[in-house]
């Protein structure tokens, strides 16, 4: 009795000193160091809070975990004060000085854009959950793993397919765009290359174009411009803006007493963010467009989203999604190449596929997931699934309330 | 057609109240001081922000607010003037115009760890509401931020015409060195003069949040306004800077009706440089002047 009693203890100090080595062990070891930038500071500070939340949510987790290939993993988040400038310092900084193993994308196409070069001159893949860009993707030639699954020119996409399986009396024919004077907002009107774009769709869809007007960033009333798609009886609008333009549009629209049968602030993914309730009955009927939304069922999204609601946000914004998809990515790539040789990871990236909250994934040549979009509709104070059928959650409300 | 005549008149005088009011204040420190406060659009974003926090903590509506931003921000004014404005009073007027670039940067700064960048919008019961005449739809929430707007510049007109204050400030604009012979405490009175203009600044921005969507960030947008206010109306003069801005609302109003909408911002900033060609003693009257 005495001699089993001695032996447990045995077997107990083993197992403990045994994990506690083990813990130490990989406490010691070289962490693995995943580096980016954010914008936490200027202009874009409202969506990269997001992305910190949800790289922050992730570390913890897979640390929790054991790490990537048994080592704990670090990452180092540079505030790139919304300056393009300030990024490539930053990303040269971050690839010479810190020499991190992997490399995330900065939020949004502007800075983006400018930091894409440094990071490719050092053979480095960009893991890319920040900004969308089909040039600099196929410039990349796949060097880019992007998280969003859909590029400019198919913005409007989605909405297209879901007017498409309308019945024909409730189909939309005249329409009227407004789009920014940004590069962004003009290829999800125009397309490239002739393919993609909203002009090229509603072409397609046997539209007429009744209204196609551009607006300066500092637009602050869009009243006349309201005014004049109603007035050339438009039955669907497309605002193809960022958030502050499409608030005060969709603000207008309800104003100048326009109900359309379609309204879609397709440019942004402006109806998933904070201030699109604070519109009251202005944002009711207005149609968005997000990567995925908890009724797709996708592991971890549902957890998302009580995470964002536990922050206070009503609904979840579509930079979480694709923040937390691309370090999904990261994972099971490592995981499944057991490498972090930028070659092979590429490799292993374009020949799998990968379980994220934002769909999964299979990865096209240029680097980008396969088309996927969900369009959804603000009716009644929430966010409803409205396209594709297999995630719906309501019924697409025509014309506008 | 006439509808639509009376649509866009009605749009641009109510758009034009507003822009008046969001140069006003700049229009008055420049003219009767000589300061070019770049930092009075920041003031303004102060004042958006000050009625967006009554609105959610109290549930004040924003007209209230408004009539409570002025003496709240003629008081900060006040404060700003003697701890910044007198220190700089005798220096260059390109240094005087570096700090007050540093005191709109630092209150943007300031401003964006307090409420972040995100986005806010001020939906009282009557913003989606519209005042429908025949096919007329006239934004309720402009009409009265542009009856406001018309409140707060008859007060100033008022003010600077009727009382003894008002004729001292006039004085002091005109020649500051008669004034000061006459016994005018130009000092106490510059104070004034600058919480006036910040006073005027914090409604604008009530007025503006009431009407358009702000965050920290969105404040320099109507620091160009403001300036092409002032740049037409010339300084220190209500009337001028309520008809200028009157002509800013309409002729955007107009251009939106008649031009591809890519134009009109063009035809403003077109009536800007023609303005400064043609009027430009208006300015240089003030860089004369030292701070």
């Amino acid at each position: 009795m005495k001699l089993a009693m001695i032996g447990k203890l045995f077997a107990l100090a083993v197992i403990t000193l045994t994990l506690g080595i083990g813990r130490e062990a990989l406490a010691q070891q070289q962490p693995i160091v995943i580096g980016g930038t954010l914008g936490l500071t200027g202009s874009f500070a409202e969506p990269s809070a997001d992305y910190k939340v949800v790289y922050q949510r992730w570390l913890d987790e897979v640390n929790e975990k054991g790490g990537l290939l048994g080592r704990p993993v670090k990452m180092i988040i540079y505030n790139d004060e919304s300056t393009p400038t300030v990024a490539q310092s930053l990303y040269s900084r971050l690839l010479d000085q810190d020499q991190v193993d992997l490399v995330l994308a900065p939020y949004t196409t502007f800075i983006g854009g400018a930091i894409v070069p440094i990071v490719l001159s050092h053979q480095k893949l960009l893991f890319n959950g920040g900004f969308v860009g089909i040039n600099i993707f196929k410039h990349a030639k796949g060097s880019i793993i992007g998280s969003y699954t859909y590029q400019e020119p198919d913005y409007t996409r989605g909405l297209f397919e879901l007017i498409k399986g309308l019945p024909e009396d409730k189909r939309p024919k005249r329409v009227a765009i407004f789009a920014a004077q940004n590069p962004f907002p003009i290829v999800v009107r125009d397309g490239v290359g002739g393919v993609g774009g909203a002009l090229n769709f509603a072409k397609a869809a046997g539209m007429s174009v009744v209204l196609n007007e551009q607006y300066p960033p500092n637009t602050t009333d869009f009243t006349g411009l309201v005014q004049k798609a109603k007035e050339a009886n438009a039955d669907m609008l497309l605002e193809l803006g960022l958030p502050n333009d499409s608030l005060q549009v969709a603000r207008t629209v309800k104003q100048q007493g326009y109900k359309p049968l379609i309204f879609c602030t397709c440019g942004s993914q402006v109806t998933t963010l904070s201030a699109w309730p604070k519109l009251g009955s202005a944002a009711d009927g207005v149609i968005g467009t997000t990567i995925s939304w908890p009724s797709q069922g996708y592991a971890g999204l549902t957890e998302l989203a009580d995470a964002f609601k536990k922050r206070g946000d009503d609904t979840l914004p579509t930079y979480a999604i694709v923040g937390y998809a691309i370090l999904q990515v990261i994972e099971q790539a490592v995981d499944g190449a057991k490498t972090l040789n930028q070659g092979a990871l590429k490799a292993y990236v374009h020949s799998h596929e990968f379980k994220t909250v934002a769909g999964n994934f299979r990865y096209q040549d240029d680097g980008t997931p396969v088309f996927s979009q969900v369009v959804l509709q603000y009716i009644k104070g929430k966010n409803q699934v409205v396209w594709p059928k297999d995630a719906q959650t309501a019924a697409l409300v025509t014309p506008m309330p | 057609m006439l509808d639509r005549l009376a649509f866009i008149i009605t749009d641009g005088i109510l758009l034009g109240l507003i822009y008046a009011i969001a140069g006003l204040g700049l229009s008055l420190v420049l003219g009767i001081m000589g300061i070019v406060n770049v930092a009075h659009s920041a003031f303004i974003m102060l004042g958006s922000f000050f009625a967006f926090e009554l609105f959610r903590r109290l549930g004040l509506d924003p007209i209230i607010s408004f009539f409570l931003a002025m003496p709240v921000f003629f008081l900060l004014g006040t404060i700003v003037y003697r701890a910044l404005l007198t220190r700089i009073e005798r220096v260059s007027q390109s240094q005087g115009l570096v700090a007050m670039f540093g005191l709109m940067v630092l209150i943007e700064n300031l401003s964006t760890i307090a409420w972040t960048t995100d986005t806010r919008v001020i939906t009282a019961a009557y913003t989606n509401a519209s005042l429908v005449l025949g096919s007329l739809y006239i934004a309720q929430v402009k009409l009265i931020a542009g009856a406001l707007a018309l409140v707060l510049t008859l007060l100033f007109w008022a003010f600077l015409r009727f009382t003894l204050i008002g004729r001292a400030i006039r004085a002091m604009g005109q020649n500051r060195d008669a004034a000061l012979s006459v016994g005018i405490d130009v000092r106490r009175l510059s104070a004034v003069v600058f919480g006036l203009g910040i006073a005027c600044a914090g409604a604008a921005g009530v007025a503006l949040a009431m009407v358009f969507p702000f965050s920290p960030n969105t404040q320099i947008q109507w620091l160009a306004w403001a300036f092409l206010v002032v740049i037409l109306g010339g300084l220190g003069s209500v009337a001028n800077t309520l008809i200028a801005g009157l002509i800013i609302g309409l002729l955007q109003s107009l251009s939106t009706a008649f031009l591809p909408f890519d134009y009109v911002y063009l035809v403003l900033y077109v009536l800007l440089a023609v303005i400064l060609v043609l009027r430009r003693e208006g300015l240089t009257l003030v860089v004369k002047r030292a701070i």
